[in-house]
């Protein structure tokens, strides 16, 4: 992983602690990676929306407002083409095979985050 | 060349055959032969023209004539004739043949021509033109004495197919069938010089049959010796076969009635047997006919039945049958009657008597055993009682109603059942039984099965309101036919209320077992989802205490502070405690012993939550009927309007100062509160389901709402039973309307 074709990573966890704790794990094991953390998956959007390159979406599904699955169709209808990798606390066997349904989720991986499951 | 010309009279002959004879008075005749006139003693008395001929000349004349008048209508002749003591004279004869209604006439006349010239009898000029005649007419054939041709005709060749080269010199029997034809009868007959009449069978050159109608004339010499015989014949082929068709065809009807299985016997008026069939004659020894033996023809039959005449019902039954017939007053009777025969076994049979149309005071006996057609008849009536009883005795109500509706029977259940007499069948209708709801259904089915749609219908109706308290009965009806014809139908009826209060209750304990488990299945995935989310809340503090803590065991080696990770951990522990806590609230909810109620003002309470929250001065209440209590259990109805003035407070717009109305209004049996805020609102539509779910939060930015309040709210409010409405308008308020059951105040 010390080869790194991406360009960031973006972490959205609307608990704030696990959106601290993973951003921490991120940043002790790989050096030099463009880190973006939000709370809100609406903000993300935005982000995403404007940015270009290739990023690894790292994506909780139980939040409030704008949960996962929200999140992962407004993806679709905006166009927002980038991989994601589903960060839960628990896995729910329904959320499972629901999260392969989607194209763009390539993992499903429980917290906390392993850095090894990283493929950078 | 007729010198003088004198008429004498007009003669007749009549009938099918009449001998073309005729009549004169002797006076009449007295005026052409003068010898006659003065010598008769009787002038007015007839004498026969036949008189004056010899017996042979005359009748070759009658066949001639007749011959010549089947051909040409009528015939004339000239011939000589000369009377005793007169001078020979020439005799002009003309003969014609009527048919009139009465039957065939002949009429003609004599003319008597004085000193002619006439030819003698049979001159040849008369010969020829007879014989023109005869030939054109008849078959005709010329034989010797010993019966060869010398002469035959065309017509003969033709029927025969033998030319006459064939015929002259052989004999007459080269045609003649002699098994069929009388041969010695006529031969013998013809030798003493009489005419011989009758039918004779003949086979021509390929074989063919035909029938001649013959007579045969002896034909004499001058001295009187038969020299020749004249055969004038007719074909009668046709009327030949016709009469034999008819024969076989009535041999044919013998034989059809000696086939019979009944027995047939033909007697005169006075009994006498003239015609038996065969079944007569094999009458076996143990039948009650057998009489002593075969029937013979001939004998009679009051003789043959004196046996059975002991038998009183027997005879005069038969006696005044024959005699009836006897007399002309019918032609045809039948009866029955039953006798034991020697083996013990009674025997029945159908006789009839009937007069033969065909043959005068002849009768038809024919006696046909019908023992086993009884015997069913019997099983048959003993079986209809073994119903009758079976009915009459049955639990099952009966009847049989006609085409009108009408009840034609109805057996002791069903008359005890409505409370009936015998008398009342063929008066009333089963509809007069029939519950005014069932009416119409039972027409309908009536109308069906009398237009052949419905032939067995099974149907339920309730009895008549005013025959007492509700009842049911199963009917089975069943269109009952005759030959194809619908008479009626038969209805069995049972009483089937109690079955019907059975699946009535089934039915609703049915219902309320499915509404048990769809709350029940409804309560699961409720709880599979709780456990999901409890879990998933716990497992986040967890997986963040996990992180955290590995974190602060490397924070030597890394660059982070572990002051922040430990009071990270120390804040997850709290969250997870927070979870714990809740969980444990959600719980007891479901645990909490609410029937322990007391009595409360419900603007009183609401108005000291107001007061708690310090919002007080914000609401305003209406209220129906202050006045009226509620009893319920007061903690969870604390916690609903906590949590929804807490909602009013925490989720307060921005620009407007907050205002709660509060509506308590009762009704019959039920109350409804509705507290209405000016606050921010939420768009429904979004919201959804999730309203009440669990760790729902839908004003993010506002306030720290924990996303349990609602859902506990509707848990605590199916537990005290009430139900609530969101009515809600982004930047407009909320609307939450709450009805609580009060079965008090029903």
């Amino acid at each position: 992983m010390n080869k790194t074709q991406r360009k960031g990573i973006v972490v959205i966890d609307d608990d704030p602690v696990s959106l601290f704790l993973t951003s921490e794990l991120i940043s002790h094991a790989i050096e030099e990676i463009e880190l973006h953390t939000f709370q809100r998956a609406n903000d993300a959007l935005h982000f995403l929306n404007k940015s270009s390159g290739n990023l690894l979406v790292l994506l909780d599904l139980n939040m409030q407002v704008m949960n996962g699955w929200e999140f992962l169709d407004a993806c679709t209808n905006f166009g927002i083409d980038v991989e994601v990798y589903i960060l839960s606390s628990s896995v729910n066997p329904g959320d499972m095979s629901k999260a392969k349904t989607y194209a763009q989720v390539t993992k499903f991986l429980s917290k906390p985050l392993n850095t090894e499951d990283l493929v950078i | 060349m007729l010198m003088k010309t004198q008429q004498l009279s007009l003669t007749l002959g009549v009938g099918v055959q009449p001998s073309i004879e005729y009549l004169f008075s002797w006076r009449e005749l007295g005026r052409v032969f003068p010898s006659f006139a003065d010598d008769s003693l009787f002038p007015d008395q007839e004498v026969k023209w036949s008189t004056f001929f010899k017996k042979e000349d005359w009748e070759i004349r009658t066949a001639s004539i007749e011959s010549a008048i089947s051909a040409y209508g009528y015939w004339q002749g000239i011939y000589r004739i000369q009377l005793p003591g007169e001078q020979e004279k020439s005799i002009e004869e003309y003969c014609t043949r009527l048919s009139t209604s009465d039957g065939v006439y002949y009429t003609g006349y004599i003319r008597v021509h004085e000193n002619s010239t006439t030819p003698s009898f049979l001159s040849q000029g008369f010969y020829n033109s007879l014989r023109n005649a005869v030939e054109r007419a008849s078959i005709v054939a010329v034989t010797d004495t010993i019966g060869r041709w010398v002469y035959v005709n065309d017509k003969f060749c033709a029927l025969s197919e033998y030319s006459k080269v064939e015929c002259i010199g052989e004999s007459f029997q080269l045609i003649q069938l002699q098994d069929q034809n009388p041969y010695n009868d006529f031969w013998d007959e013809i030798a003493t010089g009489e005419v011989w009449r009758g039918d004779l069978c003949n086979r021509s050159k390929s074989g063919n049959y035909f029938w001649l109608d013959t007579v045969i004339s002896p034909v004499f010499d001058q001295a009187g010796k038969i020299v020749r015989y004249l055969w004038l014949q007719t074909e009668i082929t046709h009327k030949k076969e016709i009469e034999l068709a008819i024969k076989q065809s009535e041999q044919f009807n013998l034989s059809v009635l000696s086939a019979l299985r009944s027995m047939i016997a033909v007697v005169t008026f006075e009994g006498n047997l003239v015609f038996t069939n065969k079944r007569w004659l094999d009458i076996e020894e143990t039948d009650c006919f057998f009489w002593g033996g075969s029937p013979v023809i001939g004998e009679n039959i009051f003789e043959r039945f004196r046996l059975l005449q002991k038998d009183e019902n027997f005879a005069v039954q038969f006696n005044t049958a024959f005699e009836a017939i006897k007399r002309g007053d019918t032609n045809h009777i039948t009866f029955e009657f039953a006798c034991v025969n020697s083996i013990s076994t009674k025997q029945w049979y159908l006789v009839s008597l009937t007069e033969l149309v065909e043959i005068e005071n002849r009768i038809l006996l024919r006696f046909t055993d019908i023992s086993s057609q009884k015997s069913v008849e019997a099983e048959l009536e003993s079986s209809h009682s073994k119903i009758e009883f079976l009915l009459e005795n049955m639990r099952d109500a009966v009847f049989i109603e006609d085409t009108e509706g009408i009840l034609t029977y109805a057996n002791q259940t069903f008359l005890t059942e409505f409370n009936l007499n015998e008398e009342d069948i063929g008066r009333v209708s089963i509809l007069d039984f029939v519950h005014d709801d069932c009416q119409q259904r039972l027409r309908d089915i009536h109308e069906g099965r009398m237009t052949g749609e419905n032939e067995l219908v099974e149907l339920e109706f309730r009895r008549a309101a005013h025959l007492g308290p509700e009842k049911w009965y199963e009917a089975r009806v069943t269109v009952l036919k005759e030959d194809d014809r619908i008479m009626g139908a038969q209805t069995v009826l049972r009483d089937s209320t109690e079955k019907k209060q059975l699946i009535t209750e089934l039915t609703h304990k049915e219902a309320q077992l499915k509404r048990s488990i769809r709350d029940l299945e409804a309560k699961n995935d409720e709880l599979l989802q709780f456990s999901y989310i409890v879990s998933h809340n716990l497992r986040s503090s967890v997986a963040n205490i996990i992180g955290l803590s590995g974190l602060l065991e490397r924070s030597k080696e890394l660059s982070g502070n572990p002051l922040t990770y430990s009071q990270l951990i120390s804040q997850s522990a709290k969250q997870m405690d927070l979870v714990v806590r809740e969980l444990s609230e959600i719980l007891s909810i479901q645990n909490h012993d609410s029937s322990s109620k007391s009595l409360i003002y419900p603007q009183e309470v609401i108005m000291r939550i107001a007061n708690d929250l310090d919002i007080a001065n914000h609401i305003e209440f209406q209220v129906s009927h202050p006045e009226r209590h509620y009893t319920t259990f007061k903690p969870f109805f604390e916690s609903i309007f906590y949590n929804i003035l807490s909602n009013a407070s925490k989720y307060r717009s921005g620009i407007r100062p907050l205002r709660i109305r509060c509506e308590i209004e009762f009704l019959h049996g039920s109350f409804m509160i509705r507290c209405t805020d000016n606050g921010l609102g939420m768009d429904l539509k979004r919201v959804g389901d999730e309203l009440f779910g669990m760790y729902k939060r839908f004003h993010h930015d506002k306030a720290e709402g924990r996303g349990i309040g609602l859902y506990m709210m509707k848990k605590q409010l199916e537990i005290i039973g009430g139900t609530v409405e969101y009515d809600s308008t982004p930047d407009l308020g909320t609307s939450v309307t709450i009805h609580f059951e009060d079965k008090e105040n029903e």
